[in-house]
């Protein structure tokens, strides 16, 4: 990303707002031991508290304070989106550029994977893994995420390095016996880093939301604490029908919020790199 | 004609690794059906039952994996998908059956709205961008996108179908009235609203992503501005050039969109306790219905590979371009 | 002889109750609604299925056994029998069948249908899910039209409840049928209340049995099921007053249910199992007795009693024997030894078998080496179960015992259980009946503990004790009520001793309903039914009980 296009993304008032949320909740869940008041696990208040001063959020029917576990929730949340972005990423980089590059029979191979994955349903696939798999901790669901999602990403970047590869600067370096790995990584990486860096916001959108849909279904790991597991409990306990609504508002609401600055970033990145969406 | 014989043996590849995969992945699974039944009952049935159920369940047969995935193929290509060991001895062909029109008519009518009134609202924004509602449509779509499904879902149950009673509380229709045919047409659309507006809300904001980037790619190239300069109508220039040649990508990402659809219906399906496919598979994951998950899936994958080729097929018609150079 | 007359004392008492209730002016007529998180249902009413697979009713509404065995005390109701009795030393059990019953279609019911059921089963072992010919039952015939005997190779009185609760088909129907696994039934010939009427995959409805040989019952007119698929609807359902009974889990019933509309909401959950925490004793840590006893001293099960039942189901007793069943088997003598929560003892149980702590206050084996951290398996998304779990692993740590919380999905799960994989886990008893003797046999019998095929078929402690072995076989051996209690004190007494699991709650049925439309509903004044769910055996005397308002 050049010093032009970090100007344009300042200016660009959806990526700031992106930005700014996506920061602020960075900065909740590096400090989450500061800002939360109590340990999330700690099960040691009156059940099912509503809001007050001391409990914010109240309480949940085990007794935990609610919004701590918000706050430590970001946490988990922001680390599933993050890695699952960037194994996403690696692997629709990976897959994408081999095939878009060489073309042929790797093309073939690959693009039939890519296309076999994209045909997968993917979440019935993401609960028959997290089914296999005995949950211990976020990283199998960050895994089976990871699997099931990165086609997308590799289809896209697929047909971009198509382009790349037959504009006249790829050819020249082509011509003068440019070795294959550096011609991907010197002249054609770098005008692919938006797209990538657009793919990699919209990984991690795909990744919060199935973790939540995973933890609401209780296939996750639903005593780590993430937004997701949080639903999971006020749910289980009939929060919305025994009046502790914020119990359910609240971690929703997030995870909207999350997903947007996500969402935000991946379009304005997109809008960035793609002058033709930017008038 | 070799572009499309190309797609065709492409697509015959990728439906037989994906109904390999099909194959294998129940068959990962630890655990014995037999062992779940048994322990669904909580200590009511006498051990010795785990021999009987067994026998019924014709798990006691040992055979090697390479068998089974050979009398898979044959059935598929039968018809047969065997019993389902949930619903015992029911076919999985005729528990499918039941859920795949309710699951259809969810899924492809959510699919269809959201499709259209996203697209719509994605010609307009980038028709008008720069005011004041395209300001907003874009955010609010990227807003609605994030939203988790199944929260959606369960808020618009509490408040709408719950609270306010205004919806039935979830089902596909009202199940003890006796109903003359229209009074069950209406009892069906009645019960499908709400999950159908969850499924268009969440659904709504992708289509009009993709609609307006690719209007405003169009609308930058050489021939559009070629028009405005020769004076032609702006009401023809937006949807006769801009918008029919934006919507042609968006067409290939449809048919792409409707397995992750089917999927994200799913929870929506299991809040509203719709009969469809969702709950099905759902529930045949937890009981390891090996069976009626493969034909779920096979179905799913089938109709995703289906939709596909036929995507690639208008394109060709569509789009004169693709036919001579490959992709 | 004896237990002939208890018969005609329960039928003497059933005709009483019917008596009050005609007292009162019945009304006649109406439509109750049931709803289940059933999935689909299927048009299948084949009885010898597992429930479920059948659809909901099959069980209740038509198909009929021959007594009912409560499951919270064992009081018996008769059925299709009108009495039994156990002769030539526990050998032979002899049933009177009912007289003047017909079939739906009209043909008379004969002790001849019994003992066809009963051979079908043998014919078609996939169809005995209650194990009865694999239980030393050797011959079933009809010594006249209304008499059946059983024989037996070896005596097993306990096996009385599943002849009681086998559901007897015409044999002029079922003769004919040659793979009856997979015949789904479609037209039931039935001895039941109701019979079949509307099906689709979301309900079935069934129909007052117009030939039903209780002349003044049943009191309404159908029967509908609803298959609501999932908990949070049929919660809902029943609030908006849109069904009449659901068998659901409600988190705080008193104010997710009761508070809504005090004067209809009710429930009764009616204790039938105990929740267990199964120590894995094949596993090294476990096989120590004192480590087993000071985790059984050291756990509190009355937050686990508060916070994951909001306080409506108990903490179990020690001997995990229910209360329905506790003034009849409970050995009052053995009290002193029954434990409760005391981390002192639990130190001091420790301490005397070498234990010793570190600085950190973690626990330290007699040889010398950290207690590893104890894995404590539960079902994924059981909320019951996983809060049990945490609280269960705050308890433990006041002796320096580092838990960790294991989440299989529902599958796995049992697998590991069956399989012994694990370490502690939390489930319900393995068995449960109208006597201990249920609970004890399934979870401590040597047979099911997985000594020849590493399958603990529900002995999923896999605790093996010969003392046990030959007390469950007097047991079995006698119908004396004193001699079957000594061999439940022998039991109850290893128990509490030598702790091969700790029992942790209650574990209930649970039977919610409104009654703003139908009454007599079964409750804890009136358990007519034991507080069986309403689509299970029980739930004909439900059905049969319950009218308008």
């Amino acid at each position: 990303m050049s010093l032009n296009n970090i100007k344009l993304f300042i200016k660009n008032k959806k990526a700031l707002f992106g930005a700014v949320i996506l920061l602020l909740l960075l900065l909740v869940a590096i400090f989450a031991p500061l800002i939360a008041p109590y340990s999330p696990h700690q099960v040691d208040f009156a059940p099912s508290l509503p809001p007050s001063s001391t409990h914010l959020l109240g309480t949940t029917s085990l007794g935990q304070d609610i919004f701590s576990q918000v706050i430590w929730g970001t946490r988990l949340t922001l680390l599933v989106g993050f890695v699952t972005g960037v194994i996403t990423s690696i692997i629709a980089i990976m897959v994408g550029l081999i095939a878009g590059y060489f073309g042929g029979w790797i093309d073939d191979l690959l693009s039939m994977i890519t296309n076999v994955f994209l045909v997968i349903p993917g979440l019935p696939l993401m609960i028959i893994l997290a089914a296999y798999i005995t949950v211990k901790s976020v990283v199998p669901i960050i895994f089976v995420i990871s699997v099931t999602g990165w086609a997308w990403g590799a289809r896209v970047l697929r047909s971009q390095m198509i382009t790349l590869k037959s504009r006249d600067f790829v050819k020249a370096a082509h011509v003068v016996g440019e070795h294959p790995l550096r011609i991907i990584l010197f002249d054609i990486f770098p005008n692919m880093l938006g797209l990538i860096v657009a793919n990699f916001f919209g990984a991690a959108l795909y990744a919060v939301l199935s973790e939540a849909g995973l933890a609401f279904l209780g296939l996750g790991n639903v005593n780590a604490i993430t937004w997701g597991t949080i639903l999971y409990w006020a749910q289980n306990n009939q929060a919305l029908l025994l009046g502790q609504w914020q119990w359910m508002a609240v971690p929703g609401m997030l995870i909207a919020i999350l997903g947007t600055s996500f969402a935000l970033l991946n379009f304005a990145v997109d809008e960035i790199s793609n002058p033709k969406l930017r008038r | 004609m070799r572009y499309l014989l190309r797609r065709l043996g492409f697509l015959l590849f990728t439906g037989w690794a994906a109904l390999s995969i099909n194959f294998i992945l129940p068959h990962l699974m630890p655990g014995d059906p037999a062992q779940v039944m048994i322990a669904k009952f909580q200590g009511r049935l006498n051990p010795q039952a785990l021999k009987a159920l067994s026998d019924a369940f014709g798990l006691t047969a040992d055979k090697s994996l390479f068998v089974k995935y050979l009398e898979y193929w044959q059935r598929i290509f039968s018809g047969d998908l065997g019993f389902s060991l949930t619903y015992y001895p029911a076919k999985v062909t005729e528990v499918l059956a039941d859920a795949i029109p309710w699951t259809i008519g969810l899924v492809g009518l959510g699919t269809i709205i959201a499709f259209t009134l996203g697209t719509l609202l994605g010609i307009i924004s980038a028709w008008k961008r720069n005011s004041p509602l395209a300001d907003i449509l874009v955010p609010t779509a990227l807003f609605f996108n994030s939203i988790p499904y199944f929260w959606l879902s369960l808020l618009m149950l509490y408040l709408l179908a719950y609270q306010l009673e205004w919806f039935p509380l979830g089902g596909g229709f009202d199940v003890f009235a006796i109903m003359g045919i229209w009074d069950k047409v209406g009892s069906i659309v009645y019960h499908a609203i709400l999950p159908l507006t969850t499924i268009v809300i969440t659904a709504m904001g992708g289509w009009l992503l993709t609609m307006r980037n690719n209007m405003m790619s169009v609308l930058a190239d050489d021939y559009i501005i070629f028009a405005r300069a020769k004076g032609l109508s702006d009401r023809r220039i937006k949807y006769k050039y801009a918008a029919r040649n934006a919507i042609l990508p968006s067409f290939t990402g449809f048919s792409m969109a409707l397995g992750f659809v089917i999927g994200g219906s799913l929870l929506t399906e299991v809040v509203f306790s719709y009969p469809g496919l969702g709950y099905i598979l759902y529930q045949s994951v937890i009981s390891l219905d090996y069976p009626l998950m493969q034909a779920i899936f096979l179905f799913i994958s089938l109709a995703v590979l289906l939709a596909n080729f036929m995507a690639d097929f208008i394109y060709a018609i569509l789009d004169p371009r693709v036919k001579e150079g490959g992709e | 002889m004896k237990r002939i007359f208890t018969i005609y004392v329960m039928v003497l008492m059933l005709i009483c109750t019917v008596g009050l209730v005609s007292a009162e002016e019945v009304r006649y007529g109406g439509m109750v609604r049931i709803a289940g998180q059933w999935g689909s249902l299927t048009n299948n009413f084949n009885p010898f299925l597992a429930s479920g697979q059948n659809a909901p009713g099959t069980r209740s509404a038509l198909y009929e056994t021959i007594f009912f065995v409560s499951p919270l005390d064992g009081a018996i109701t008769p059925v299709l029998g009108t009495a039994y009795q156990w002769e030539d030393n526990n050998l032979k059990l002899i049933i009177e069948t009912r007289q003047g019953v017909k079939w739906s279609d009209g043909t008379p019911f004969t002790a001849n249908d019994v003992v066809f059921t009963f051979n079908y089963m043998k014919k078609h072992p996939a169809l005995d899910l209650n194990g009865i010919w694999a239980n030393d039952v050797t011959k079933v015939e009809a010594l006249t039209d209304h008499k059946v005997q059983i024989t037996f190779a070896k005596p097993n009185t306990p096996l009385f409840r599943y002849i009681a609760h086998t559901l007897i088909v015409p044999e002029h129907i079922w003769s004919e049928i040659e793979e009856p696994s997979t015949f789904t039934n479609a037209n039931p010939v039935v001895t039941g209340p109701f019979v079949k009427g509307q099906f689709s995959s979301q309900a079935v409805i069934y129909q007052r049995n117009a030939t039903y040989w209780m002349e003044d019952k049943p009191y309404l007119d159908s029967v509908a099921y609803q298959a609501a698929k999932s908990n949070d609807t049929a919660l809902l359902l029943l609030l908006r007053k849109k069904i009449d009974y659901s068998h659901l889990f409600i988190p705080d019933p008193e104010k997710a249910l009761v508070a809504k509309d005090p004067t209809n909401n009710k429930y009764w959950w009616s204790v039938t199992n105990t929740n267990i925490l199964y120590l894995n004793t094949s596993k090294e840590l476990f096989t120590d007795v004192a480590f087993r006893q000071a985790l059984a001293y050291a756990i509190d099960k009355d937050p686990l009693s508060e916070k994951a039942y909001y306080g409506v189901i108990a903490p179990a007793h020690p001997t995990g024997i229910i209360p329905g069943q506790q003034p009849q088997w409970v050995n009052k003598a053995l009290s002193g030894q029954f434990y409760s929560y005391d981390l002192e003892k639990a130190k001091d149980i420790l301490s005397k078998a070498g234990y010793s702590w570190d600085g950190s206050g973690s626990l330290i084996d007699p040889s010398g080496n950290k207690v590893p951290p104890v894995r404590i398996l539960v079902g994924a998304g059981w909320t019951d179960f996983i809060s049990m779990a945490q609280l269960i692993s705050k308890s433990v740590k006041g002796i320096g015992i580092e838990m960790v919380i294991e989440q299989e999905p529902w599958s796995s799960y049992i697998n590991s259980l069956m399989g012994g994989t694990y370490d502690t886990a939390i489930c319900w008893g393995s068995g449960s009946g109208s006597t201990p003797y249920d609970l004890y046999y399934r979870t401590l019998e040597s047979t099911f503990a997985g000594q020849d095929d590493g399958i603990a078929e529900s002995n999923y402690s896999r605790y093996s004790s010969p003392v046990i072995d030959a007390a469950l076989a007097k047991f079995r051996a006698s119908s004396d009520l004193t001699v079957q209690q000594e061999a439940i004190s022998t039991i109850q007494q290893l128990v509490v001793a030598d702790v091969p699991y700790i029992p942790l709650t209650n574990r209930a049925n649970f039977n919610d309903y409104q009654i703003s439309r139908i009454v007599g509903w079964p409750d804890a004044e009136n358990p007519y039914n034991g507080g069986d769910p309403g689509d299970e055996l029980g739930g004909r005397l439900m059905l049969l009980n319950i009218r308008l308002k």
